[in-house]
């Protein structure tokens, strides 16, 4: 490994940023993956598993289950244990059909999660002394990449030119019942404003790109949040969309919270916060 | 960030740096290799569906596409089954002439508006 590489990789993470995302995925995690209203289909290959999940997956004790290891995760007790348990209980739920693609999203994040060294600050029982980092950035760094495969999937799935020339937008208008404007004339009809679909496909596609690879110029994340809240809100009013947006809105704390600024300081200071925890 | 200076000692998650970066490699090959499901737009196929009623010397009339059938998804073979179906079940009386027959053209077209494609489906009265 490259030294950039390695402190690409390794550097130490900020604490109390790690104890704030692990707050949030306590909170957001139970919204994500609530059952209610959740159709049982599963994929052809997990079908062998269907009848565990009305038995056990998709039972209020599982469910007491996943809030209780999400109430853990929250106060800060064996953070990497419940992050890790908490990963374990929401697999199964992860193939269930019907907004499986942000929950396969915020799992992947969970996973590399429960290897950050958060501890319990910001916990009401916290006490002892507190870590001086949270252990190397690479978790957060998977966090992170798992966002940018998102929008770059997308933004590449849509750059052919039938979805450019805003065919597929005025298709999808005709055909699909999630789709909330009409836009059977090539057009968006915005009041007086006529905008052509093409320029809404092609605006998309330059959107969802920017959001892949923005988050990587530090000066441009707090515009490239801005940016995408405000494409995942007008999104909304598009097209009725499960919690895909939602989810993509959360990770953006990957990039939001100052995980680096323990690296930076280890830069400058050498050894002094990087070796003083364990 | 700067690159890590000989001798410095960057912390790990797992108390080695080879474990560590077999873990990320692990979840970033997942992350990879799941990637396309991740895509929310595939494909598009655009549907539509007509009827027409063909009289028994031949002229055709166009006939309202039911309710049902004007955002008909595309799914083409489910789209038959609810034809049938809606045949079988819920056609309005006024659709059974004697000595007529009802046509159902479903037209498509993957990630065009041509709709070139068709398919025909053809529902014969009993003769008067």
């Amino acid at each position: 490994v490259s030294p950039r590489a390695e402190r690409w990789l390794f550097a130490p993470a900020d604490p109390q940023s790690a104890a704030l995302l692990r707050i949030a995925f306590a909170a957001f995690v139970p919204w994500c993956f609530a059952m209610e209203g959740l159709r049982l289909t599963l994929p052809a290959a997990a079908r062998a598993l269907e009848p565990l999940y009305p038995a056990l997956f998709l039972t209020r004790g599982w469910w007491a289950a996943i809030l209780a290891a999400c109430a853990l995760l929250a106060l800060g007790v064996r953070p990497r244990a419940s992050a890790a348990a908490l990963f374990a209980l929401c697999l199964p739920l992860a193939f269930v059909l019907q907004g499986e693609k942000s929950r396969h999203v915020l799992l992947v994040a969970l996973a590399a999660f429960a290897f950050v060294k958060s501890d319990a600050r910001l916990a009401p029982f916290a006490r002892g002394p507190r870590r001086a980092h949270a252990g190397p950035l690479w978790p957060i760094r998977l966090i992170q990449l798992d966002l940018c495969v998102l929008y770059g999937v997308n933004a590449l799935a849509k750059a052919h030119p039938a979805y450019l020339r805003g065919d597929v937008l005025t298709g999808f208008s005709i055909t699909r019942r999630n789709i909330l404007v009409d836009l059977s004339d090539g057009f968006l009809h915005l009041g007086p404003l006529a905008l052509p679909v093409w320029l809404l496909a092609a605006g998309t596609v330059a959107t969802e790109a920017w959001l892949a690879v923005g988050w990587w110029l530090p000066r441009m994340r707090w515009p490239t949040a801005a940016l995408g809240i405000a494409f995942h809100t007008g999104l909304r009013w598009v097209v009725a969309i499960h919690m895909l947006g939602a989810t993509s809105v959360f990770l953006y704390l990957a990039f939001l919270l100052p995980f680096e600024r323990g690296a930076y300081q280890a830069s400058r200071g050498g050894r002094s916060s990087a070796t003083s925890a364990s | 960030l700067t690159p890590a200076r000989e001798g410095e000692r960057l912390p790990t998650a797992t108390g080695s740096r080879r474990r560590d970066l077999t873990l990320f490699a692990l979840v970033a090959l997942a992350l990879a290799a799941g990637a396309p499901r991740l895509a929310v737009y595939h494909r598009l196929r655009v549907v539509q569906v007509e009827v027409e009623r063909v009289h028994a010397d031949g002229a055709r009339e166009r006939l309202p596409t039911p309710e049902g059938f004007r955002r008909p998804g595309s799914d083409l073979d489910w789209i038959e089954r609810r034809i049938e179906d809606f045949m079988r079940r819920k056609a309005p009386a006024d659709w059974r002439a004697p000595g007529s027959a009802i046509e159902w053209r479903v037209r498509w077209s993957d990630d065009s508006l041509r709709l070139d494609q068709v398919r025909t489906l053809r529902f014969r009265e009993a003769p008067p």
